[in-house]
């Protein structure tokens, strides 16, 4: 995972304005403003109903946007276009034919998509082997747990070697070895220079994945930015005191540094600055703090306090 | 292109429901032929007038005497003359309608089949995308929905049109095959060519009505068994609306707007059927039964292009601006 930052325009791989989408009397999205660039890892965060996945088919074109547009690599989206053949695609719970072996889902999928049978022959038993489905290729898709069905929808998704790689939880339904392996598999397809756009509740996968998060909340991007920096902005340095006497005194002191939150327990918190310059006006106060510590912020704790459905999770990391 | 046509046979060769529809359409015509033909009873034996006279004077002629029982015997005996000769000519008729090449208007007579049998396919194989979802997953291969409806309503369109082909195989073969293990057929009148051309193309023609009103009603519904019920309930509904319209003199028999009614859908495709089924087989079925003449199919040909492609037009807008929500 590594910070981009382009000092030439940047080629959006994904970009949408103002992209809406009202179903009935309920905005799905409200207006929705993306810009992915080329290659990478981007994530796609929201609590459930936030209007992830409705972005997503709109960007697929399965939905047409009430408002707004959405273009992939440059080109506007809309049913027909030829860019969509550069995407491959994970929406929701995949859905198959059930009286077709995964091998002949994968070949209709082909087919379809435009591929030639002898393209096919070597295309489809790679893409089995790559999500590891090729003792069961002949199962009829019916019979698929929900794990076998999610990844044959990964292996779906990268036939035809698409540029764009849509995945929308791509880990839905997967054992913990099926999640280390979607890990993997996205790790590489990033590294062979395939751009992929991750929608994902696995918070830990997508920091560890990511590049680049989106977060979006009631139909609107509320966080937008490059993982770490996004990590960065949350850091906090943890000040505790033994009595409670010696924590209101420390108020006023750390509030000329920035500003200050309680914490349960006594424990008083400001932006993350080194412990010394945290530690001076302390000391010149006679201030002797019990623990001094930087809480390094998580993609969850960030997630959850920019979304605000629970309350912020305890600190974690070392002292300072 | 190919593509797609490729992904509809893949579809098609692995599911077995489309299958067994496909196969059940030429069984049930056999079966149906085959039951039809053997439901006529044989004609009666040729007039024995001497045998009826000694029947009638043993049975009914008692106490009269000889001046007055010779008209009456002579009346009987010619009445029970007509009725036989009627007789043995309808059942004639009926069964000559086995033989080839009248057969093959009999076996198109099947037809409805046919057309269930096409709503059945439509109906099952875009509904079930929608059932399943995997509509989602096929515009992800391709979002080209104008390019992946045409291919599919093209597909049926050609299974309707192998179905017609297995259908006129079946008019020549069955009275062959019955004929070769040792059923009688009476000699059959010969058909009218131009009569048949106008049944085949009027059998292409509604197969693909059928298939672009169930397609429509699929698209709009998102469902294949809604659609029967949709199609149900049309039915229902035009014949309503024609037992209104007939209520009014202008749609009677001699009325001005009576053509209207072949222009309504169900109704145009029994006329059109009708019309050309018995030009084409061009023998009368009952004493002083007129046969209409082909220009009467024109009403309901045309009306029937113009509501196909009503249909298919709504069918295709409907399916290329819809949201795919599954």
């Amino acid at each position: 995972m590594s910070d981009q930052a382009p000092t030439v325009e940047p080629t959006y791989v994904i970009s949408t304005s103002a992209l809406a989408k009202r179903f009935k009397d309920i905005d799905a999205v409200a207006g929705v403003d993306l810009r992915v660039p080329a290659g990478g890892v981007y994530g796609f965060l929201g609590p459930n109903g936030a209007g992830k996945t409705t972005t997503i088919r709109m960007l697929l074109g399965l939905i047409r946007p009430t408002r707004g547009t959405a273009s992939l690599f440059g080109e506007q989206v809309a049913s027909g276009r030829a860019v969509l053949d550069r995407v491959g695609a994970l929406v929701e719970r995949p859905a198959f034919y059930p009286y077709l072996s995964a091998a002949d889902n994968l070949r209709l999928f082909g087919f379809t998509r435009g591929m030639a049978e002898s393209r096919l022959r070597t295309a489809v038993p790679e893409a089995l082997d790559r999500v590891g489905l090729t003792e069961t290729r002949k199962r009829k898709a019916g019979r698929f747990s929900t794990g076998m069905r999610q990844r044959l929808g990964i292996a779906a998704a990268l036939l035809g070697n698409p540029e764009l790689v849509i995945l929308d939880e791509p880990a839905n339904g997967l054992d913990p070895n099926g999640v280390v392996d979607v890990r993997n598999l996205i790790s590489n397809l990033a590294r062979d220079g395939i751009t992929i756009f991750l929608s994902s509740h696995v918070l830990p996968e997508v920091e560890q994945l990511c590049d680049r998060v989106a977060i979006l909340q009631r139909g609107r991007v509320i966080a937008e930015g490059a993982t770490q920096e996004m990590l960065r902005q949350g850091e906090r340095l943890y000040v505790r005191f033994e009595t409670a006497a010696d924590t209101e005194r420390a108020r006023p002191v750390l509030a000329t540094l920035g500003d200050v939150s309680d914490v349960d327990g006594g424990i008083l918190s400001i932006p993350k600055r080194p412990g010394e310059e945290a530690l001076r006006p302390l000391v010149e106060a006679g201030l002797y703090p019990a623990e001094l510590y930087v809480k390094r912020h998580t993609l969850e704790s960030v997630f959850i306090e920019l979304t605000g459905d629970h309350e912020p999770a305890p600190p974690v990391g070392g002292t300072a | 292109m190919s593509g797609l046509i490729r992904a509809e046979l893949l579809r098609f060769r692995k599911r077995r429901s489309l299958q067994i529809i496909v196969i059940a359409i030429p069984l049930l015509v056999t079966f149906f032929f085959i039951v039809g033909f053997a439901s006529i009873e044989q004609p009666p034996p040729p007039f024995d007038e001497a045998a009826v006279r000694a029947r009638l004077l043993a049975e009914n002629f008692g106490g009269y005497v000889p001046e007055e029982l010779k008209p009456l015997l002579d009346e009987s005996v010619e009445q029970e003359r007509y009725y036989t000769e009627q007789s043995r000519e309808q059942i004639t008729i009926a069964r000559s309608g086995y033989a080839f090449p009248q057969s093959v208007v009999t076996v198109f007579g099947f037809g409805t089949f046919l057309f269930f049998a096409l709503i059945l396919l439509t109906a099952t194989t875009i509904g079930d995308d929608f059932g399943w979802a995997t509509i989602r997953t096929t515009l992800l291969a391709s979002s080209h929905r104008v390019r992946l409806l045409a291919v599919r309503l093209g597909a049926l369109g050609a299974i309707a049109l192998g179905l017609i082909a297995s259908l006129l195989f079946l008019g020549v073969s069955l009275p062959a095959t019955l004929g070769a293990v040792g059923v009688q057929f009476p000699p059959a009148a010969p058909v009218n060519v131009g009569g048949l051309a106008v049944l085949l193309a009027g059998m292409f023609e509604t197969s693909l009505i059928v298939i672009s009103f169930a397609a429509m009603a699929t698209l709009l519904v998102r469902s294949g068994s809604l659609t029967l019920v949709v199609m149900l309930v049309y039915v229902v509904i035009e014949a309503s609306i024609l037992t209104l319209l007939l209520r009014f003199e202008a749609f009677q028999d001699d009325g001005p707007l009576r053509w209207l009614l072949d222009a309504f859908p169900v109704r145009g495709l029994s006329t059109l059927m009708e019309v050309a089924g018995r030009v084409a087989s061009g023998v009368p079925r009952y004493e002083g039964d007129v046969i209409r003449s082909l220009g009467d199919a024109t009403v309901p040909m045309v009306a029937m292009v113009i509501w196909g492609t009503l249909f298919a037009a709504i069918a295709f807008r409907r399916f290329a601006r819809m949201d795919i929500a599954e």
